[in-house]
């Protein structure tokens, strides 16, 4: 029996946590379920995500349940402006983990539809890629193949040398 | 910075109260950290572009498309290039200096290539490549080179007919001439060798495969892009300053209503020499040599008016204020030498300082005519030289495709191919011009016919006049027409881009159109504000007259007549001018209404009275002092004018709107309008050509 006002997540790992109703009501997607479950005392099973992540989701929900930040009031002067420098510190060090624990909360971010968790993961991504300079250290730190024939490569090096001399 | 996640901390505390976290999920944790795939592979494309939307450069772009194929496909989706070229900090970046049309030599030896000149260069090696027949291009060859020939010796007839002119005339000048000539004809050596070489030949084919190898052709499509979409945000923001530009419109409307209060305020002190002259002083002598002097004290007023004028809206107008006041002060001189040499009467100087008057204001308005009317032959000049380039390509046109047709099958391989790279690719291309750099797509279409330029005081206006939008309509199918003329055998608008100076001036005439509107704006406000300088003149003029006809007429003594002329003239000087500003204000100002209410007043006010006058002074009718029929004449004239004025305004006014668009539909609109542009390339079978390499190779 799950306390009042709380619910249980089951991980794809069928690790079990509870959870306040409203933290859980922060993903879109366990919203529905809730509403369209009667029952209150049913598990929820979260099956495309890991024991690990789910529980960094959940922490991220916590805080940000107990300490809602802030509109960006920036967001709305222009549609089209997408900041990458506006992480806050909580969130960046949230996200300081290793890559493939930040793609698994991406993803279980936009499965369970955790906007501003998918916001800021991919702000940091966006960020990692700003940092290297060349095609090739993208490669090197995500580990990307480069599946490109030698006549393709060239030829995209032909069509990209304005990025490329820009160094 | 307490409140920091510590992970370590948070996974013992839930390991503590959850049994089931065993050793087996730490060890899982290990090989999901442990991981060597890439991590990418693990995120659709959905989120990869979710990531790559928040790049702020295109750089980031650019090496991302470098990556793998599934960034490059990524990176090259154009709702991201879209956002991203359509943020401030982009716009900010993107100057455009590489754009700028002065800086625009020849490519060859400058090394700066304008992208339509890259592309269509990549174009026309593609397309002869694609051919693969070279006595097709030999044929093409010697066509133009015909073509060449006898325009040239056209033009070299034209030339020997005009300096045998010249000779006859001017002997004297021969030998000046001749030199002139001589440099004129090395200029025209030169730019035939220019031509020459910017001309796709056999001989020349490998330098500019060099010059395209140096300058990539990827280059050139972001640069189209980003032109594209700079453009996008340049008419976004314009529609977002309609209202600012509204209010500049009504600042500097009251800015030249000030410039009418400050002439007002000299004329009221104008008013006022009269009633100190007459009241205080009692000479004769000043009473007569008033009017001697009127038409000076007329022209510092106006003087006043103009200079205001001058300081405040419109820099650059000296001339014609040198020219009014130049005039006056003659008739200032004339009229001092007739009245100190006594051979006229009163009378004769009554009649004779209106004309003086007048004459300002009259030769004010010449001035303006003279120099519009030059600037209409200019521009007809130019229309015609742009009439005689289109008929010239256009001839050229039918002519290569009546020589040359191309098989069905080349055309269905290509419709595949096109087919193929629709999605993947968006090629647009854009010239450049001397007004401004105008973008066009692949079709050479001009955007719906709208057109762009880099003129921050051009007014972007929806072309809502159906001549306009006509004329640009059947630009477009022109182009379309053209181009498809180009897929097929490359020559024709290639040819105009690799020859840059011609390009231009055919390409867009519908931005020398919108020039004309903007001059039409300019002129539009100069005749505003020669005409409201004109009626101020006209108050002035009718006050002073009735005021004589007064004092005459109901036989006053000089006080009580100049009393009443005063409060008569101020009536008289504040109503059409305070007519004209809330005509102005409250309504538009147009070019129609102001122009043939400016041609009536001449018609009307001037011209009539003047007849009239010099009707009178021709018979030498010895006319009683109390009835003058041309000071009678004046205020009724003017009335009629005013009024005739006022109603033209008001309906000039009701007649014209400018439509401008919704800038909310604005987004919508465009993405509909690349369709449609995408849309008609391949209904005519016209390659959204991007990749030069490729075509040869799969053709």
């Amino acid at each position: 029996m799950t306390e009042l006002g709380k619910i249980k997540l089951v991980s794809s790992d069928s690790q079990e946590f509870e959870v306040d109703r409203e933290v859980a009501a922060m993903s879109q997607t366990i919203k529905n379920l809730l509403e369209a479950i009667e029952d209150e005392n049913t598990a929820i099973p979260i099956e495309n995500v890991k024991g690990e992540i789910l529980e960094r989701v959940i922490h991220y929900c916590e805080h940000h349940y107990n300490h809602p930040s802030p509109k960006n009031l920036t967001e709305n002067e222009n549609e089209y402006e997408r900041r990458t420098d506006d992480i806050e510190p909580w969130d960046q060090t949230f996200c300081n983990v290793e890559q493939p624990i930040l793609f698994e909360l991406i993803l279980a971010a936009n499965y369970l539809d955790i906007k501003p968790l998918l916001d800021v993961c991919c702000k940091t991504v966006a960020n990692l890629i700003k940092e290297c300079r060349s095609p090739e250290e993208i490669r090197k730190r995500f580990k990307i193949k480069n599946d490109f024939t030698k006549e393709e490569e060239e030829e995209i090096r032909k069509e990209n040398a304005w990025c490329l001399d820009e160094k | 910075m307490d409140d920091l996640f510590d992970v370590d901390k948070f996974r013992s505390t839930l390991l503590t109260h959850d049994p089931n976290y065993s050793n087996n999920d730490k060890q899982n944790k290990i090989s999901l950290n442990n991981s060597p795939t890439n991590n990418f592979s693990l995120l659709p494309d959905e989120l990869i572009f979710e990531i790559f939307s928040y790049f702020d450069r295109p750089f980031y772009l650019g090496i991302c498309s470098c990556v793998s194929t599934r960034f490059q496909e990524i990176s090259n989706d154009s709702l991201l290039w879209e956002n991203l070229l359509l943020s401030k900090k982009v716009s900010q970046l993107l100057n455009f200096e590489h754009l700028a049309v002065d800086r625009f030599g020849d490519p060859i030896y400058t090394g700066k290539f304008d992208v339509g000149y890259v592309l269509n260069q990549e174009r026309e090696k593609n397309y002869n490549k694609r051919k693969s027949s070279k006595k097709k291009s030999k044929m093409k060859m010697k066509i133009r080179k015909e073509k060449e020939k006898e325009k040239e010796k056209e033009k070299e007839k034209e030339k020997e007919k005009e300096k045998e002119k010249e000779k006859e005339k001017e002997k004297e000048k021969e030998k000046e001439k001749e030199k002139e000539k001589e440099k004129e004809k090395e200029k025209e050596k030169e730019k035939e060798k220019e031509e020459s070489e910017n001309e796709i030949t056999t001989e020349n084919v490998e330098k500019h495969d060099y010059i395209y190898s140096q300058n990539n052709c990827p280059r050139s499509i972001f640069l189209l892009q980003v032109a594209k979409y700079q453009n996008l945000l340049q008419e976004f923001e314009k529609h977002q300053n309609q209202e600012k530009i509204e209010l500049t419109l009504n600042e500097r409307i009251k800015k030249m209503a000030n410039g009418y209060i400050f002439g007002t305020l000299y004329l009221f002190f104008f008013c006022l020499l009269p009633l100190l002259f007459g009241l205080k002083l009692e000479n004769e002598l000043i009473k007569d040599w008033i009017w001697v002097f009127a038409p000076a004290f007329i022209s510092i007023g106006y003087f006043i008016v103009l200079l205001s004028f001058i300081v405040i809206a419109e820099p650059g107008n000296e001339e014609k204020l040198i020219l009014s006041f130049l005039t006056t002060f003659f008739f200032l001189l004339l009229l001092i030498y007739l009245k100190i040499s006594n051979i006229f009467e009163m009378n004769f100087f009554l009649t004779l300082s209106p004309i003086s008057v007048g004459a300002i204001p009259i030769c004010y308005y010449l001035g303006l005519m003279i120099f519009y009317n030059e600037n209409e032959k200019e521009q007809q000049q130019q229309q015609q030289q742009q009439q005689e380039k289109e008929e010239e390509s256009e001839s050229e046109s039918e002519l290569e495709m009546e020589t040359e047709p191309e098989p069905e099958s080349e055309i269905q391989t290509q419709m595949q191919i096109n087919k193929d790279r629709k999605k993947e690719k968006d090629g647009y291309s854009f010239s450049k011009s001397n007004k401004g750099v105008a973008f066009l797509n692949d079709n050479n279409d001009l955007m719906e016919g709208k057109t762009y330029t880099n003129d921050k005081n051009f007014e972007l206006e929806e072309i809502s006049n159906n001549k306009n939008d006509e004329k640009q309509r059947n630009d477009v199918d022109y182009e379309i027409n053209s181009s498809s003329d180009n897929n097929e055998y490359g020559s024709k608008n290639n040819r105009q881009k690799i020859k840059p100076k011609d390009s231009t001036e055919s390409n867009f005439t519908t931005l020398s159109e919108n020039n004309e509107i903007h001059d039409d704006f300019q002129s539009n406000e100069r005749y505003v504000r020669s005409s409201m300088a004109f009626y101020a003149l006209i108050g002035l003029f009718t006050a002073v007259t009735t005021c004589i006809l007064l004092a005459l007429k109901l036989d006053f003594g000089w006080e009580i007549s100049y009393m009443t002329i005063f409060g008569f003239q101020i009536f008289l000087i504040s109503l059409p001018i305070i007519l004209i500003i809330i005509c102005l204000t409250f309504f538009r100002n147009h070019a129609l209404s102001l122009k043939l209410s400016s041609y009536f007043t001449i018609c009307f006010f001037f011209f009539l009275p003047y007849f009239i006058t010099g009707l009178l002074l021709l018979l030498n009718i010895q006319y009683d002092a109390q009835i003058n029929w041309n000071l009678v004449f004046l205020p009724i004239s003017t009335t009629f004018m005013v009024v005739f004025f006022c109603f033209l305004c008001v309906f000039g006014c009701s007649r014209q709107n400018i439509q401008y668009p919704d800038p909310n539909q604005f987004s919508h609109d465009f993405s509909t309008e690349c369709d449609s542009i995408e849309a008609t390339c391949f209904r005519n079978n016209i390659e959204i050509n991007t990749f030069g390499n490729q075509d040869s190779s799969q053709s």
